[in-house]
């Protein structure tokens, strides 16, 4: 009963010390009053940039801008936008002045990444999906609709890879999010240098690892997906089962996990 | 306060700054950290408030690891570096968004302060100059009243009535249950405000000794040649030879920091040795 006591005393403490509601509060409220001018102007950029390529596609395109459409210019905006803003987010942690102020503020290390996960990662969604929907209710009926009324990308389906995009996004924003903290300065660039030098390598290796594996030559071997060979005069490609390719968000979802978990471990490392 | 035990550092393993340093330091004190540029005065301030890792070694603040950075340290620690950032706020709006990080800011002080250090309170932070950004942020760093202060270099972009003001604020700021580091390679910038003077010099700690202390053991004097004294070491001035001597017939000198900073620096062993010796082993 005492050990339990203990324990349960020791558990609670060591909670408070990492993470306390209104201290996190109190930080979240901060780091809001000192960065919403920034994100203002961020919101205002991203608007324009959707607003931008909606409107060229609907000067060029005939006829009304189809769903599909649609959600590529989502899928971009989202991908693009959101890797660049999510490299900001620790980026003050590699100004040595900007550095010790963040790092010496008494906070915990888990309130600190909090409050940049919660910026970067869910409110930048929310922000990017209402203001997806604002352009799009907009400019889409000034599109040339005929007698047909204007279409609007659905959200919650996977008919044109909505949710495909935010998986998708979970892996690109933990990429962008490790860069953030691990560079001192061109975030962006170095994160995005270092993803694809990663991603080639990682693809040949790929191959050799699964022409090993099977002892065959393979036409294509793209990781986590479909691998297709050559036998005489038939091509074969081999694929996951599709009542089981939902399965295959895992890797990315796990991919994001393991990246957001290193964030958190090399923002409590941080050195100044 | 802080204990410091078998500290070893360096940015690159094979080049060590520090190497098993060890230091205590107490509340109820004003530190005065002096060392060459590129001594490590920074580096060792890094360390103590957990900017910096050692390779070996810990250091720990009120026997906690300075390296967590663990919010129970950090709201009794106040560190200013120093170069300073301040965010595009005005300085009421600074302390509504930071002061409450600290349990024991006191906004009445913060105000007092500003007010003789006479920076505008209305004014935008980073528009400020440097000079009064400095002001503000020493005046916060001393109404959040925290145990322990480390202050890096707080006298550079100061002005010189600015400095004055800043050794009587420092000097009526501490109280038993302060620590106060404060380093500098400005030594006259510490005068009468310090009480005890820690030296960094050839990796390691030479000196940690409280001032009364260095005057009981050596006296600073003028003397029109060095001929037919022990001394220690001399520097030539218009008034003759700025001298260290020991002090065997116990007679009160103010201790000259600058000439003694330099005849550490300088290579000279007697003056360490002869702070270090036992004092009645110099009796008989």
């Amino acid at each position: 009963m005492a050990i339990r006591l203990l324990f349960n005393c020791y558990t609670q403490t060591l909670c408070k010390m990492h993470f306390n509601i209104k201290r996190f509060g109190l930080l979240f409220m901060k780091h809001t009053v000192e960065h919403y001018r920034y994100y203002l102007m961020a919101w205002g950029v991203l608007l324009g940039i959707i607003a931008l390529l909606m409107g060229f596609i609907i000067y060029a395109e005939e006829g009304g801008l189809s769903v599909k459409g649609q959600a590529v210019i989502f899928a971009l905006v989202l991908i693009g936008a959101g890797s660049i803003f999510t490299s900001t987010v620790f980026s003050d942690l590699g100004d040595k002045k900007k550095a010790i102020a963040a790092l010496t503020l008494p906070a915990s290390h888990l309130e600190k990444y909090l409050v940049g996960w919660l910026f970067s990662y869910l409110f930048f969604q929310i922000v990017y999906v209402a203001s997806f929907y604002l352009v799009a209710y907009l400019m889409v009926p000034l599109d040339d609709w005929g007698d047909q009324k204007p279409q609007f990308m659905p959200l919650f389906t996977n008919e044109n890879g909505q949710i495909t995009f935010f998986v998708l996004f979970a892996f690109i924003h933990g990429i962008a999010f490790l860069g953030s903290i691990f560079f001192e300065k061109w975030h962006f660039i170095k994160t995005a240098f270092i993803y694809f030098l990663l991603m080639i390598g990682f693809m040949l290796l790929n191959r050799v690892f699964m022409e090993s594996l099977l002892g065959i030559e393979l036409e294509s071997a793209v990781p986590f997906s479909n691998i297709s060979l050559k036998e005489g005069e038939y091509y074969y490609s081999v694929r996951f089962p599709d009542n089981w390719a939902a399965w295959l968000a895992v890797v990315p979802l796990g991919c994001a996990l393991l990246l957001w978990v290193t964030t958190y471990f090399r923002l409590r490392e941080k050195e100044v | 306060m802080i204990h410091i035990n078998n500290l070893s550092f360096g940015y690159r393993k094979k080049h060590l700054l520090f190497q098993n340093l060890n230091l205590s330091l107490f509340k109820g004190h004003i530190y005065g950290l002096l060392g060459k540029n590129g001594a490590g005065k920074s580096t060792l301030l890094k360390n103590m408030v957990g900017l910096a890792y050692p390779l070996e070694g810990t250091c720990t603040i009120n026997g906690k690891n300075a390296s967590k950075r663990s919010p129970e340290v950090l709201e009794n620690l106040f560190f200013l570096p120093e170069e300073i950032y301040v965010p595009p706020l005005t300085s009421a709006k600074y302390v509504a968004r930071t002061a409450c990080f600290y349990p024991n800011f006191n906004e009445q002080e913060f105000y007092s302060y500003l007010a003789e250090f006479e920076v505008p309170r209305d004014a935008v932070l980073d528009k400020m100059s440097f000079g009064q950004q400095k002001k503000m942020m020493i005046a916060f760093a001393l109404a959040t009243n925290t145990e322990l202060l480390v202050m890096d270099e707080p006298t550079n972009g100061l002005d010189i009535p600015s400095k004055v003001q800043f050794r009587k604020i420092i000097a009526r700021a501490l109280t038993e249950d302060r620590c106060v580091v404060i380093s500098t390679h400005q030594v006259r910038d510490l005068e009468s405000l310090i009480d005890t003077l820690v030296v960094v010099h050839n990796r390691e700690i030479v000196v940690n000794e409280e001032l009364d202390s260095i005057a009981e053991k050596l006296l600073f004097t003028t003397l029109p040649s060095a001929e037919g004294h022990d001394v220690l070491y001399a520097e030539e001035s218009v008034r003759g030879l700025n001298a260290i001597l020991p002090n065997t017939e116990g007679v009160y000198s103010k201790v000259d920091m600058e000439l003694f900073f330099n005849a550490i620096i300088n290579g000279n062993p007697s003056v360490v040795q002869l702070l270090h010796s036992n004092p009645l082993q110099n009796a008989f």
